[in-house]
């Protein structure tokens, strides 16, 4: 085979799939992702529901999705993120997820260590800061703040 | 490199890799892209419809998931209390089902001694899916003991287009006429059970009420409460609706006069003892009990007045949100047009607001039904004991007011016992209003038999005197 014909094809095989890909990513607003905007997360629809919810929420001036669903600084934000991308278009490519979605307790950490990046000070001075109060955390009581479940 | 490249590895094991990535993200990009579309436009119109369609299957090509999800009500899966066995049945000319739900009179023979000398003494079955409701109207055997009319169609087919039909378009006029018509004849003009139209505006898909029975009744309920004037297409809300157009049938009623007009008995409110109170009043009586030659009357799923007592109805739960919940398909969210019980879908039933597991919620469930179960069990065992006391005693009673009493004491027993019977949750629906209901009835039973023993008393002590 001519050399130049095996070139073209060599890069066609490497180029289909790229330039399929990068169709693919921003086709599905694939770089949105990356952004802190809440409207985002509705890319998936399945979030459409706590998106509103969240819109009528008490954290809706103050806390968007980010704050509370991922934590640390910028590095980690970004891992968490791409874990949660995967799992979740993965989840709902296939359709394997409980309907209605629950939080894992990956996330369910996330949030928890977000309520006190906020709310700490308050926590100290109560008597919730002392051990004792076993498997309670704070969405025990406040599980409607962020978003109603539905 | 020049040469070779079909016969080198690499070369083949990029293609392969190459076309597996290529696959992939076309099938991503089409999955995405059809989730696009249906986030956009959730259905799309492929036929008109019309206000005469009454195929269900002619809606279904606009709206292919939601009858999907229709057609699965013929399932027979049944939960603790409720839904069908699916029991084999060799089809015979009179009756050609080759499934039927089992005999509620083989699991409790007391039904029997209650409904002695009336038709559901002779067959009464557990409740089936939507899909069953026309067929299993006609091959009961209630229907061989007597000659029912035309009203019992209401709501055991899709009548509507047909009672436009009978008054020429006007509804209300086409419900007389099928009212006084027999069931068989009525029966011949309708094929499908309850279809699309039946709740739905064809041009809006907005919920309506069809059926005169239920535009009569909330009207009258609606006044017992205090509202005059309720006109329910201007005055219920869209959750209203979603309970309204279920009310349409899951109801206790009674067929009026000799036109056998189909009336629900809401006049003095919905409660189990309103509506005994208004029957009271009419005299109205179902059958004339063989036992005991009482003037009684049968309760028939009285769902939406039970669960219009419950915390449920008082939250603003409606029952479209616990029987027909909302239902992920793809990007788009629908209600589960596949009716069943919740304890079949506990995770979209219940736990879209009780974050409990399922076997939590579902030991709740079954808790408040085991309790009721029970206490039906008491008073169903007094009620038959007093049935039994009375028809032995009857023939010695000569006073004919005092026969009266002692058999109106049994009619309204029967009623409440039946009332929670009858009702299709075993309690769940309204727990503490069902245990009320049930001791109201035992009350009842006690004052029976109280004046039983007190007659017979007297008569001894006149003898000895």
């Amino acid at each position: 085979m001519p050399y130049k014909i095996s070139i073209i094809i060599l890069s066609l095989l490497i180029g289909i799939p790229i330039g399929s890909s990068i169709a693919t990513f921003v086709y599905a607003d694939g770089f949105s992702y990356l952004s802190y905007n809440p409207k985002a997360c509705m890319n998936c629809h399945v979030m459409e529901s706590h998106f509103k919810a969240w819109q009528n929420s008490p954290h809706k001036g103050v806390a968007g999705c980010n704050d509370c669903h991922t934590h640390g600084n910028i590095l980690s934000k970004y891992s968490q993120k791409a874990i949660n991308g995967f799992m979740h278009s993965w989840a709902f490519t296939t359709g394997w997820y409980h309907d209605p979605i629950q939080i894992k307790d990956f996330n369910r950490k996330i949030a928890l260590k977000n309520c006190l990046s906020c709310h700490s000070q308050m926590i100290e001075t109560s008597r919730f800061h002392e051990a004792g109060f076993g498997d309670k955390d704070c969405l025990t009581c406040h599980k409607g703040v962020g978003h109603k479940r539905w | 490199m020049k040469e070779n490249l079909l016969k080198s590895k690499t070369f083949w094991a990029m293609v392969i890799i190459s076309s597996i990535v290529t696959a992939f993200v076309v099938f991503m990009i089409m999955d995405i892209s059809e989730k696009k579309l249906q986030a956009k436009s959730p259905f799309q119109l492929r036929v008109p419809i019309t206000d005469d369609i009454d195929d269900p299957a002619v809606w279904g090509q606009n709206f292919p998931d939601h009858y999907h999800m229709y057609l699965q009500t013929v399932d027979q899966t049944r939960t603790k209390y409720g839904g069908s066995e699916a029991q084999p049945h060799i089809p015979t000319e009179k009756d050609p089902r080759s499934t039927v739900a089992q005999s509620r009179l083989d699991e409790d023979p007391r039904l029997k001694t209650m409904w002695a000398g009336y038709a559901f003494s002779v067959d009464f079955r557990e409740e089936r899916g939507h899909a069953h409701m026309l067929t299993d109207q006609l091959y009961t055997e209630r229907q061989q003991v007597v000659k029912q009319p035309g009203t019992c169609l209401n709501c055991h087919a899709s009548t509507y287009v047909y009672m436009k039909q009978l008054g020429n378009g006007d509804i209300m006029d086409g419900f007389n006429k099928m009212n006084q018509l027999t069931y068989f004849e009525a029966a011949k003009n309708v094929k499908h059970p309850v279809s699309c139209i039946d709740c739905h505006e064809p041009q809006t898909m907005k919920l309506r009420v069809t059926r005169p029975a239920f535009m009569e009744g909330i009207k009258v309920a609606k006044k017992a409460e205090g509202i005059s004037e309720y006109d329910l297409n201007k005055d219920a809300t869209p959750q209203q609706m979603r309970v309204f157009v279920c009310a349409q049938c899951h109801v206790e009623y009674y067929f009026k006069g000799p036109e056998k007009r189909l009336t629900f008995p809401w006049v003095k409110g919905l409660k189990a003892d309103n509506i005994l109170a208004y029957y009271e009043e009419n005299g109205h009586k179902d059958w004339q009990h063989k036992i005991t030659g009482a003037a009684v009357l049968k309760a028939q799923h009285p769902e939406f007045e039970m669960y219009s007592q419950g915390i449920h109805a008082r939250s603003g739960v409606s029952c479209v949100d616990c029987h027909m919940p909302y239902k992920r398909v793809g990007a788009m969210k629908l209600t589960d047009h596949h009716v069943r019980s919740p304890a079949l879908n506990i995770n979209h039933s219940c736990q879209t607001c009780h974050q409990w597991p399922e076997a939590e919620l579902k030991a709740r469930i079954e808790l408040i039904q085991d309790r009721t179960y029970e206490v039906r069990g008491v008073a169903l065992n007094a009620l038959t004991q007093y049935i039994e006391q009375l028809g032995a005693s009857k023939d010695k009673i000569e006073n004919q007011k005092d026969l009266e009493k002692a058999q109106n004491f049994q009619r309204k027993a029967q009623f409440l016992v039946d009332f929670v019977e009858a009702e299709n949750s075993m309690g769940f629906h309204a727990p503490e209003e069902a245990l009320r209901i049930l001791s109201l009835s035992l009350d009842y039973t006690r004052q029976g038999q109280n004046f039983l023993n007190d007659i017979s008393k007297d008569k001894k002590e006149s003898v000895k005197k």
